[in-house]
C-alpha cells in the first residue's frame, strides 16, 4: 500500500465514521452499535495495520513536530472559542426576555473547556516530569 | 541555520527521495531542511553528516553561516 493509498483510506475511514455518527445521532438505535463497531474497526486498523503495510516513511521528526504544532493549537482555539461560545450562550439566557435557554449547553461547553485545560496541564506536568 | 545539504547530496549523486530512504525520513523532511525551513534535530543532523562522510560543522552552519 502506497502513502497515498494509505492516506485516502484514512479520509474514508473519517468520512464513514462521521456519517454513521450523524446517523446515530439522528436516528438511535442499532446504528449505535453498527457506529461503535465501526469505530472500533476504524481504530484497529488505522492504528496497527495499515501503518505496517505501507513501506515508505509516513511519520518522521518533522511529521511529529507538525502533529504536536497542530494538535496544541487546535486545544487552544477549541478551548477559548467553547469558553467565549459557552459565556455568550449563559448571559444570552440568563437575560428574562431573550426567550432562550441554551443554559446547559453553555455549561456543557465552558466545563469541557476547563476539563480539557486541566487534562493538558496533567500531562504537561507528567511529560515535564519525564523528559 | 544554514546547511549545505543540497551541495552534499549532488556531491553524492542522490536525488531527495533516496536520500529520504536512506535516513529514513519523508521526501518532504529532505526539502524542508535544503530550504532552510527546518532546524534537524541532532540525532538526524549527524546520521545525515555520516552518511556523507563529512564533519557536522560542514553540513550544518550555526548563525549565518559565516
Amino acid at each position: 500500500m502506497s502513502k497515498k493509498q494509505y492516506h485516502m483510506l484514512r479520509v474514508l475511514t473519517i468520512v464513514i465514521i462521521a456519517g454513521l455518527s450523524g446517523t446515530a445521532g439522528a436516528q438511535g438505535g442499532w446504528y449505535l452499535g453498527l457506529l461503535l463497531v465501526a469505530a472500533i474497526i476504524a481504530l484497529l486498523s488505522s492504528r496497527y495495520l495499515s501503518p505496517k503495510m505501507i513501506k515508505e516513511v509516513t511519520i518522521d521528526e518533522r511529521t511529529q513536530l507538525i502533529l504536536e504544532k497542530a494538535s496544541a493549537m487546535a486545544i487552544q482555539i477549541f478551548i477559548a472559542a467553547a469558553v467565549i461560545t459557552g459565556a455568550i450562550l449563559i448571559v444570552i439566557s440568563y437575560k428574562a426576555d431573550s426567550g432562550f435557554d441554551f443554559r446547559q449547553i453553555g455549561l456543557t461547553l465552558a466545563y469541557s473547556a476547563v476539563a480539557i485545560g486541566l487534562l493538558h496541564l496533567v500531562l504537561r506536568f507528567y511529560y515535564g516530569r519525564k523528559f | 541555520m544554514r546547511n549545505n545539504l543540497k551541495v552534499y547530496r549532488a556531491m553524492h549523486d542522490l536525488t531527495q527521495e533516496e536520500l529520504a530512504v536512506r535516513l529514513g525520513v519523508t521526501r518532504q523532511t529532505i526539502i524542508s531542511i535544503e530550504k532552510g525551513k527546518y532546524d534537524p534535530s541532532l540525532e538526524l543532523a549527524f546520521k545525515i553528516a555520516g552518511l556523507f562522510q563529512a564533519n557536522i560543522e560542514d553540513v550544518f552552519l550555526y548563525g549565518d553561516g559565516n
